[in-house]
């Protein structure tokens, strides 16, 4: 082939150091957003507490002390202790078990959910998505926080259905997110000629659509670990979700509200770490969010 | 011209629409094609006039909820391939038929390395572990010219004409035996335009595969093909082997974009058109398709609607007026 030596120096001078892909290229610019990675430090240092608190909680998170109740923060009880005597700090480090866990499952499990629904929604379109869009719209047509409410009453209170009530309730964002990414592709050239090649419609969703349109799902999930830890707290204050002894930093706030005038670092503590993660989590989406948009390359 | 048994590829009374916002647009009305092993068939004609259509109904790639194959059949060996299952049809797309696409900027996945979306269409076809995918993968790469070192690289990190070399490698991965190219070098430049196309009949020649060109480029046409067909419309206008139509033009479309041509040798200051636009397609003109721009057209052609007749052997023209339309143009000269 005459051709070929031409073709040979077309390609060489492009020598690559280090193939990059789209992905990685947003990490690198990821990376380099600082506030993103302020904001994913709180983010792990709280998780590692909350992993590690079995180790590091100088008391047992149900540990009751009733001589020592209603001590200040000190040395002895870094947050005080409660109306029972239990040290505030230990329930904090174990708090964060469940309400992190619950934050990150419930999400994960609505964005699994809510994958399927929406790639099935914005591949096919037409009379299935309109049926789908049109149930999603009854779900969200509820305020998220009555809806969240009712199913966790009607399910009753524990730390799995408290993670099922909150998964429900945040599927049609994940879904409405993923279908008008893939409604916006669906039409690219490299959709047909995937199906040229010989793909299934399977391959076709799993190796070129769903990759293509994850980054603003990405965000979505970002950001609603966040919202699902506020939500998980504000379940446990009104007395759903995840009950006493369990020590859940919603229901410790709720569980301490009678104390407020007198003790208020019993509402500090736990209202600053459910803080913390929130910013967190916050920062650290709305770096991804621009890292992953192609339009604030440098 | 020969029965459906021993052509390699026969389209018969093609019809396709779509439908749009309610209106019926006539893409392809009536297109009647034959195609031999090893030949090549090009498709010529204006943008819209349901070239890609065509190509994209033998692939059966047409998008399902706006377009639909209203008759006709398209025979691969005297199989329809309009009457296989979709499951068939998948072992057909990327195996037999495969397609190089107009745009390679838009033709790649953006998130897949290039070369396992070469090794993917290996996979998908043929009982082959990852690591024999990924040995065929490269040894086609380095067919089109792109070394092996490049395998793992992203479409992003490639030129516009490196891009298409993948894109034809990706064609080509299968040894099929029908090659659609829908205008492969449209998004490229003159000289990696010259490149790919000396690549792919390169590769046509040395496998005796079938291809269908796509394109409004008569120079690649009288470089590269067999048998030609103008469309206009959605219906044939003229058509026949290469010699015969570029010898002697024979409907006045074809001379229209014959005169369209730039000549090197004559000093003109523009170039001629054929006035007016295509007629929009969800209301075609009644008779002859053309009549609205031709300027030999009379009362008759409003009406009454021409067929492809055979003027010549191998030659076949839409036109009633054909032959005296070509003293006309003598006359004058």
């Amino acid at each position: 082939m005459a051709d070929k030596n031409a073709a040979a120096t077309v390609a060489a001078p492009v020598k690559t150091s280090k193939t990059q892909s789209e992905l990685g290229a947003a990490m690198a610019r990821l990376r380099k957003n600082k506030s993103a990675m302020i904001g994913l430090g709180l983010f792990l240092f709280l998780a590692l507490l909350a992993i590690l608190a079995p180790y590091i909680s100088p008391y047992g998170y149900a540990t009751m002390n009733p001589a020592e109740k209603f001590q200040l923060p000190s040395v002895r009880h870094w947050f005080g202790t409660d109306e029972y005597g239990r040290d505030v700090f230990s329930r904090i480090l174990y708090g964060g078990r469940y309400s992190l866990s619950v934050g990150l499952l419930a999400t994960a499990f609505a964005m699994c959910v809510g994958v399927i629904i929406g790639a099935t929604a914005g591949y096919y379109g037409g009379q299935i998505d309109n049926i789908i869009m049109r149930f999603l719209d009854i779900f969200q047509a509820i305020p998220m926080m009555l809806l969240t409410i009712v199913i966790s009453a009607a399910l009753g209170s524990g730390f799995d259905k408290t993670i099922f009530a909150l998964a429900i309730s945040h599927v049609p964002d994940f879904a409405r997110t993923l279908r008008a990414s893939i409604m916006s592709m669906r039409d690219m050239e490299y959709i047909e000629a995937a199906e040229a090649i010989g793909c299934g419609t399977f391959r076709q969703i799993v190796k070129y659509i769903l990759p293509n349109s994850f980054a603003p799902l990405l965000v979505t999930a970002t950001m609603n670990v966040a919202n699902t830890v506020l939500l998980t707290a504000s379940l446990s204050y009104i007395g759903l979700g995840i009950q006493p002894p369990t020590p859940e930093w919603g229901a410790m706030l709720s569980a301490a509200k009678g104390f407020i005038r007198n003790y208020p670092y019993l509402l500090i503590f736990p209202g600053l770490f459910i803080a913390t993660t929130v910013l967190g989590l916050n920062m650290f989406g709305d770096g991804l969010r621009d890292a992953l948009d192609p339009r604030l390359k440098d | 011209m020969a029965d459906t048994k021993n052509t390699f590829l026969e389209v018969k009374d093609l019809v396709v629409q779509y439908t749009s916002a309610g209106e019926v647009i006539h893409a392809v009305n009536g297109i009647s094609l034959q195609l031999e092993r090893g030949q090549t068939l090009a498709l010529v004609g204006e943008t819209g006039a349901g070239k890609t259509t065509i190509g994209k109904s033998i692939m059966r790639i047409l998008p399902d909820r706006s377009a639909s194959i209203k008759s006709g059949s398209i025979f691969l060996e005297g199989q329809d391939l309009l009457q296989l299952s979709e499951i068939d049809m998948r072992k057909v797309r990327g195996a037999r038929i495969s397609m190089v696409f107009q745009d390679p900027m838009t033709a790649l996945n953006p998130t897949m390395k290039i070369g396992n979306q070469i090794s993917e269409v290996i996979k998908i076809h043929n009982e082959v572990s990852k690591a024999e995918a990924k040995k065929q993968a490269i040894s086609i790469l380095e067919l089109v010219g792109i070394t092996a070192e490049r395998y793992d690289a992203y479409p992003h990190q490639f030129s516009g004409g490196m891009k298409q070399r993948v894109i034809v490698a990706m064609a080509l991965a299968c040894s099929p035996e029908l090659l659609l190219a829908d205008e492969p070098t449209t998004a490229l430049d003159v000289t990696i335009q010259a490149q790919i196309l000396e690549m792919i009949y390169a590769l046509r020649d040395k496998s005796k595969m079938a291809m269908i060109l796509i394109t409004h480029d008569l120079g690649i046409v009288a470089q590269a093909a067999d048998t030609l067909a103008v469309i206009y419309a959605g219906e044939i206008l003229e058509y026949g082997t290469k010699e015969a139509i570029f010898k002697d033009p024979s409907h006045p479309y074809t001379m229209g974009l014959f005169k369209a041509i730039p000549n090197l040798t004559s000093d003109s200051r523009r170039l001629a058109n054929i006035e007016g636009l295509p007629p929009d397609p969800t209301v075609l003109p009644a008779g002859c398709c053309f009549h609205p721009r031709c300027p030999y057209a009379q009362e008759e052609c409003r009406s009454i609607k021409p067929e492809l007749e055979v003027i010549s052997p191998g030659h076949d023209c839409r036109c009633t007026r054909s032959s005296e339309i070509k003293q006309e143009v003598a006359n004058v000269f």
